[in-house]
């Protein structure tokens, strides 16, 4: 208990610009002899901790991105975002059926703990990754067994021929960790983790802060060149800014569009917006009535003005929607005709539906979240000229995100980031009403489309592909299962002293590229 | 304490202020009976200010405190807005002035609830005795000791959001003040010589209680009143900034506040203002208050 209340006491302190805190991880360590290469402790800001270290089960951004400087998979997502390429593996062999993958892996690769990593740590990762309920075993389910004939080999059965494999094994979730934990129980093992990453863990504060230090033994030579990461939770968007300022932190995660203008103003800090696979969608549950109706979805889905959001939420750093598959991740379509802005058809939609003189709805919003707050509001009042009286019920952001996972919401605002290079996590996730998540948790449910994500699975040319995530991606545009509403890039605001930071379109970063000069 | 009723006198030709007595106030039997003093007078003058800015919104301002423009979002001020817009495109002027109402409207209705039902439970209590004082002061004690803005804050989320909620919050907190005022004041008044002539003379108890007790315990409810109006205003602007407020689009300061604050270094006034009108009706309750108690000669 005393440790956290310490670090509220230094944030209360560093909050009330006292200079006290000015040394207190700001400047890089003084061991390092000039320059930018090697040493520094980087800290993070940003406006919500982390949920778990469980790989697997995890679908918080904000835990995702710490536990992927541990963990590294076979393979891994290339900086465009559309491909991947070996990271423990080595190269990989398919066989003329489709059905069996053969992996070398990479060798001298060492878990922080010391030990080897071999192909028996990469099967009982597999198996423990596909053997999960409602977390990421989905990318897994075509996998009909894993083996490991000898120490630097792992051969890959497919129940079927399955061609996101590579995508879906750079996820984190298939990332390689020690045989049978180390020794140690599953929830023991994900208190202070074990992986093959530049990073090692340290400690978490929870609801303070995160710290990985350096693995010394990193198999990649000479990286990583930081000492130590820390991730600290600073909910209030400006103190995260001023901490930028001050040099308090050197990373500012995802400060709102709203305060760039300001920050770009500052001296010393740079402003960076990385093209994403960011998409934001407003939900409609089907298990709610009338959101069952067609013309009542595609009705509000013409109600929302995207220009008009872009411009006043994002201040015009992004794009409309026309698909809720996004232009970094393969297989968009751009000619998807994604509804747009049209009150007139609105209506028509409405004078069509099961409820023509409109109905009362309520919106689930996170309490605290600018975006939800505006984006409510804005929907609220297009929504009235419908007839439809929406009521806004503003919860606690971890409570609201569990009321959409249980379906007990009617309306409400979600995102989506990829994580692998293959649209297929995404549309499995949104579309098959089988997969855990239930659509996306909208319960949508089109047998055409379910039929055409499971064929593209299992369809390896790339015409061939294209054309079934075409289909799909016009259909659910015209099912308008949920409202796609903008594109919007990962905006990050980071100290000049700060260098080799690039953030992903699937929104990792990797630290061990990072350098802190003085 | 039977304040007499205020004469509509005719109209006087202005005289000059007089510091400490305005003349045209002059109670019965000739003696300054409703003396006003400078506390009371500033406070009452800003209360005024507020309220006529509540009611008179629509005439003061041409916009609709809850029509979006987007294409006007966030603009300076000037051209028509005098406090600029929000990041919705609404005038913050006139959104200023309609929160005036909401907040002020629903400050003071949350403290009626609680001003009745505390002082009936105090009243009782302080003339009975017995166990129904017991229990009583037992539950007060139990309430006394949590936060009342963290209970408050606890009972709103529970409840969920809603001019409800507010009221049974409030009312559910804030009762146990008057109970405990009133209670204390009954003890001191029901040994009192008017008192006991008044059971004597075999009077019914509920005519002692209402006619003879309730108005001589009355002054310090009342005066606790005015400065719990200012707490229930800064509850409702509090949950309002957290979310849990009047829910919108109806304005009130405390989603104003929490609307700006993401513009604060570039648009302050957007959070400036509204913080401002909530400390100068809290001060101008405040003034009320005290100047209430000093008029009264207790303290």
């Amino acid at each position: 208990m005393r440790k956290p209340l310490a670090a509220l006491v230094t944030a209360v302190l560093c909050l009330g610009g006292a200079a006290a805190c000015a040394d207190n991880g700001s400047t890089p360590s003084t061991s390092s002899s000039g320059g930018a290469a090697a040493g520094g402790d980087l800290v993070i800001v940003r406006p919500q901790d982390s949920v778990s270290m469980d790989n697997t089960m995890v679908f918080s951004n904000s835990s995702i991105w710490v536990f992927q400087q541990m963990f590294e998979s076979l393979y891994e997502v290339t900086p465009d975002g559309k491909d991947v390429k070996p990271l423990l593996a080595e190269s990989h062999t398919l066989s003329a059926d489709k059905l069996t993958w053969t992996f070398k892996l990479k060798q001298g690769v060492k878990f922080s703990n010391g030990a080897p990593m071999t192909s028996a740590d990469v099967k009982f990762s597999l198996d423990k990754a596909r053997a999960t309920k409602g977390g990421w075993e989905f990318l897994d389910v075509a996998i009909k067994s894993v083996e490991a004939p000898d120490d630097a080999t792992v051969v890959i059965k497919t129940k079927y021929p399955w061609s996101p494999l590579l995508a879906d094994l750079a996820n984190f979730n298939n990332a390689v960790l020690p045989k049978d934990y180390a020794g140690k129980s599953h929830d023991d093992f994900y208190k202070a983790p074990i992986g093959t990453g530049p990073f090692v863990w340290d400690h978490w504060n929870k609801g303070t802060e995160i710290e990985l230090k350096k693995n010394p033994t990193y198999w990649d030579a000479g990286k990583p060149a930081l000492d130590s990461v820390t991730w600290k939770v600073v909910p209030d968007d400006n103190s995260r800014n001023v901490q930028i300022q001050g040099g308090q932190a050197q990373i500012n995660e995802n400060p709102p569009f709203s305060t760039l203008e300001q920050l770009k103003g500052q001296p010393n800090v740079k402003v960076d917006l990385f093209p994403s696979t960011k998409t934001d969608y407003v939900m409609m549950n089907q298990n709610e009535k009338p959101y069952d109706d067609v013309h009542v979805r595609r009705a509000i889905s013409y109600a929302i003005d995207r220009e008009a959001l872009v411009k006043t939420l994002l201040f015009g750093n992004g794009t409309p929607a026309n698909s809720f598959l996004m232009p970094n991740v393969p297989f968009y379509d751009a000619a998807t005709p994604g509804l747009t802005y049209d009150m007139a058809k609105a209506k028509e939609e409405m004078a069509k539906s099961s409820v023509p003189n409109g109905f009362s709805t309520t919106f689930l919003a996170s309490s605290g979240d600018s975006t939800d707050q505006a984006l409510a509001q804005v929907l609220q009042s297009s929504l009235k000229e419908l007839g439809i009286d929406m009521k806004i019920q503003n919860v606690d952001p971890s409570a609201a995100h569990d009321l959409q996972q249980e379906q007990k919401y009617q309306i409400s605002h979600s995102y989506w980031t990829m994580d692998i290079a293959d649209p297929d996590e995404l549309v499995t996730f949104a579309v098959d009403p089988s997969a855990g998540s239930h659509s996306f948790y909208t319960s949508y449910d089109n047998p055409q489309v379910i039929a055409d994500t499971k064929k593209a699975q299992q369809t390896f040319d790339t015409a061939g592909r294209q054309e079934l995530y075409s289909a799909i991606q016009k259909q659910a545009a015209d099912d308008a299962f949920m409202g796609f509403l903008y594109y919007s890039p990962f905006s990050y605001a980071y100290s000049t002293k700060v260098s080799g930071f690039q953030v992903y379109p699937t929104g990792n970063y990797h630290l061990e590229d990072v350098t802190l000069g003085s | 304490m039977t304040a007499p009723a205020v004469p509509v006198g005719p109209v006087e030709p202005l005289q000059p202020l007089q510091p400490s007595r305005l003349p045209w106030l002059r109670g019965r039997g000739g003696e300054g009976v409703l003396r006003l003093n400078p506390t009371l007078v500033i406070g009452l003058s800003l209360l005024v200010v507020i309220v006529l800015a509540g009611v008179l919104a629509p005439v003061l301002s041409p916009w609709d405190p809850v029509a979006q423009d987007l294409t006007a979002s966030l603009q300076p001020p000037g051209n028509g807005h005098l406090l600029g817009t929000d990041q919705l495109g609404r005038d913050v002027f006139t959104r200023l002035l309609y929160a005036a109402r909401v907040d002020l409207r629903v400050g003071a209705l949350a403290v009626l609830f609680p001003f009745i039902i505390g002082t009936t439970l105090g009243l009782l209590a302080g003339w009975f005795g017995g166990w129904f004082d017991l229990v009583l002061m037992r539950v007060v004690d139990m309430v006394v000791a949590f936060p009342s803005f963290v209970l408050i804050i606890a009972l709103v989320f529970a409840l969920g959001q809603g001019t409800a909620s507010i009221y049974i919050a409030i009312t559910l907190v804030g009762w146990v003040a008057y109970a405990r005022i009133v209670r204390g004041e009954v003890l001191v008044a029901k040994e009192q010589e008017y008192a006991l002539a008044a059971r004597a003379s075999g009077l019914p108890t509920w005519r002692i209680l209402l006619r003879h007790l309730l108005p001589n315990v009355l002054l310090q409810a009342f005066v606790f009143a005015m400065s719990d109006v200012v707490l229930s205003i800064l509850a409702i602007v509090t949950l309002g900034y957290l979310g849990l407020g009047v829910p919108p689009p109806t304005p009130d300061w405390g989603s104003m506040i929490s609307e700006g604050q993401n513009f604060v270094f570039t648009k302050w006034y957007l959070t400036a203002v509204p913080g401002l009108a909530v400390v100068v009706t809290g001060l101008a309750l405040a003034l009320v208050a005290d100047g209430v108690v000093q008029r009264s000669g207790r303290r």
